[in-house]
């Protein structure tokens, strides 16, 4: 038995076959070729089915993971039709006589060792790219259709490392565990396997040689423990796990239905937080409650120019509908910062988190706000809507969006276009100052919603990208409680509902402090609810309310 | 030829992910010679990996060059491109 410590990525327990995907330069080696002529058409043709592939593969990923990864591709495509990779492959056919396979991770290799030895880091880092397409126009060459691999049945598979585009192409039915030996930096295949909910285990250092092919496997995704060739122990062990998994997920199928209640009956809505229509069906699935935050960006990615009211309208119209009589409450755009879009033509800022962001681009463009919020009013009638605005600081900001919401049921009520007059309006509270304002605020809308990340970092100073700074910024902080606390106090000072849709919502060490508070609504991934319904079930808060607050205003770390 | 100079802006420079749109929008103008220049190194702007490993970095200043009928045109479009993306 070898047991080898990686890092889990993607939960889940997994117990298999072990399958080895091998990079395709260990397998395709062509020797010299006889016909230089058939070779160089052989290349030319695998080379535009590469660039054909990586430009579908790119609008794929762009709809599953969003443009920063499609982006990604896009580069892949370029490179892979990229003149001096075409040259140096025609030199190598003609003049040395290779075959194409050959020529082509020949010519990749040089290209890469160019790149390695520049002084940049970031461009030392694309010599792996342009390894990554070469192997993919010599897989295409070998006839493989451009890199997904064919597995044989319900596999655990391991690589040396995987591409995100090799991890998106394989077939989930076959997959029943991912594990790589090379820790991804950007950790793309991460996400990909997180977002195919296939168990994942990177950086398990020896995995290609700890084992023949087919040899029995256990895969944690959880802790990330891989374990081949298990002995009878271990694997009893692990199997008895599994069976406590599943009828956990058997117990949290049975919460379906039920209502997220107290012992001693204090209630809490559960809804979440989705990014398109493609979301609605985990929704209904998990049971939510209602849908917490749908962030609108979707409509404007992937595109290169304003998504216009119709457009706008089915996409907001589709959710309403399924959603039925369960509320839906839409994030208006918020661009800007980590989400950049070329159309909107927004000049690069030193500090793009401080800077034109979200309500602040829809105030500075009335029209792009003007067209969002008639999509949403119009398609108010086919559901229960909610739309707050984020990246609030002032109360003008406000006032100055409930005119334009005023002005737009205007518009649609002389055009005999119908609404609703029950659209809910909610603040986000995500700066500081919004919090501190909160009294104010409260006598403007329905509803708050609290986006603790941006809370967090707006209050801590800490930006959320920067990974060193994780100690520095725990959502936790006292500070950060003592802000939702005054939210949620002042929401109810004015009979109007406080929700937190951050990532701290899902947070179940959480959830008694926030039941405390009197949070009313906890907005998470669909995956999150029914275990936080099983919390707030188990919690009887008549004899912890007290404790809790203290905790609050007290230094607990 | 038209030709203009620039200085990035970008804080990564020319990168891959810049390049991609860069070369997209040289292949609008088809028949036309354009390259960039960075000190003594000058490279036609459809040489993707070329381009890349000129390692054009922030401050640092290029020059572009367009030859062809409709130069003016391309020049102003690919100069809009570099104020706007880099």
């Amino acid at each position: 038995m070898i047991s080898i410590q990686g890092v889990g990525v993607s939960p889940g327990l997994a117990c298999g076959p072990l399958y080895f995907l091998h990079p395709a330069e260990n397998v395709i080696r062509r020797a010299a070729a006889a016909d230089s002529d058939a070779e160089w058409e052989r290349f030319l043709s695998a080379q535009a089915r590469t660039v054909e592939q990586l430009g579908i593969l790119a609008e794929q990923v762009r709809q599953r993971s969003g443009e920063e990864a499609a982006a990604l591709l896009e580069g892949h495509q370029l490179l892979a039709e990229d003149p001096d990779l075409t040259d140096g492959v025609e030199a190598r056919i003609r003049e040395q006589g290779l075959g194409a396979e050959a020529a082509v991770m020949d010519t990749g290799t040089a290209l890469a060792e160019e790149f390695a030895s520049l002084d940049d880091p970031y461009l030392q880092a694309r010599a792996a790219d342009v390894k990554d397409v070469c192997r993919r126009i010599a897989a295409c060459l070998a006839g493989g259709d451009g890199a997904a691999a064919e597995l044989p049945g319900p596999v655990i598979l391991a690589a040396e490392d995987l591409s995100p585009s090799e991890t998106v192409q394989l077939d989930k039915t076959r997959l029943l565990g991912l594990i790589t030996a090379g820790g991804s930096v950007n950790g793309h295949t991460a996400i990909m396997a997180g977002t195919m909910g296939i168990p994942a285990v990177i950086g398990a250092a020896g995995i290609m040689d700890a084992g023949p092919e087919g040899c029995e496997v256990l895969l944690d995704g959880g802790d990330g423990v891989v374990c081949v060739a298990p002995d009878p122990e271990t694997k009893k062990a692990f199997l008895e796990k599994q069976e406590r998994q599943l009828a956990q997920d058997e117990r949290m199928k049975s919460l379906r239905g039920q209502k997220s209640v107290t012992r001693d009956g204090q209630s809490l809505r559960i809804c979440c937080n989705i990014g398109g229509p493609e979301d609605v069906p985990a929704v209904l699935e998990n049971d939510g409650e209602g849908v917490g935050l749908f962030r609108s960006e979707f409509l404007y990615l992937g595109r290169n120019d304003y998504p216009d009211e119709e457009t706008q309208l089915a996409a907001y119209r589709q959710v309403l509908s399924a959603m039925k009589d369960r509320e839906v409450i839409i994030r208006t755009l918020d661009i800007g910062a980590d989400k950049q879009i070329g159309y909107f033509g927004l000049p690069r800022e030193e500090n793009p988190a401080l800077g034109n962001r979200a309500l602040r681009i829809c105030l500075a463009r009335p029209e792009l706000f003007r067209t969002q919020l008639r999509a949403l009013y119009r398609a108010s009638v086919y559901g229960r809507l909610g739309v707050m605005f984020p990246m609030v600081a002032s109360v003008w900001e406000v006032r100055e969006s409930l005119a334009m919401c005023e002005q737009v049921k205007r518009e649609l009520r002389k055009e005999n276009l119908p609404f609703s007059e029950n659209v809910q309006i909610g603040v986000m509270v995500e700066t500081p100052a919004a919090a501190i304002m909160s009294d104010r605020l409260a006598q403007l809308v329905d509803f708050f919603s609290c986006g603790t990340n941006d809370l967090t970092q707006y209050t801590l100073a800490c930006d959320r990208q920067n990974r060193e700074l994780k100690r520095f910024s725990d959502p936790r902080h006292p500070a950060v409680l003592r802000l939702l606390k005054m939210v949620a106090d002042n929401a109810h000072r004015h009979n109007i509902r406080m929700h937190i849709c951050g990532e701290m919502a899902a947070d179940l060490s959480l959830t008694e402090t926030f039941l405390a508070m009197g949070v009313d609504e906890l907005s998470v991934s669909p995956r999150f609810v029914l275990p936080l319904r099983q919390k707030v079930r188990a919690t009887d808060l008549s004899s912890c309310r007290q404790s809790l607050m203290e905790e609050l205003m007290t230094d607990r770390l | 030829m038209k030709t203009f100079q620039y200085t990035i802006t970008d804080p990564v420079g020319i990168h891959l992910r810049t390049v991609t749109p860069l070369v997209k929008k040289v292949k609008e103008f088809p028949g036309h010679e354009i390259t960039i220049t960075k000190g003594e190194n000058t490279v036609s702007l459809l040489r993707s990996s070329a381009v890349l490993k000129m390692a054009v970095k922030q401050g640092e200043t290029v020059t572009v060059s367009v030859s062809g009928d409709n130069e003016e045109a391309a020049a102003a479009a690919l100069e809009a491109f570099f104020r706007e993306k880099l």
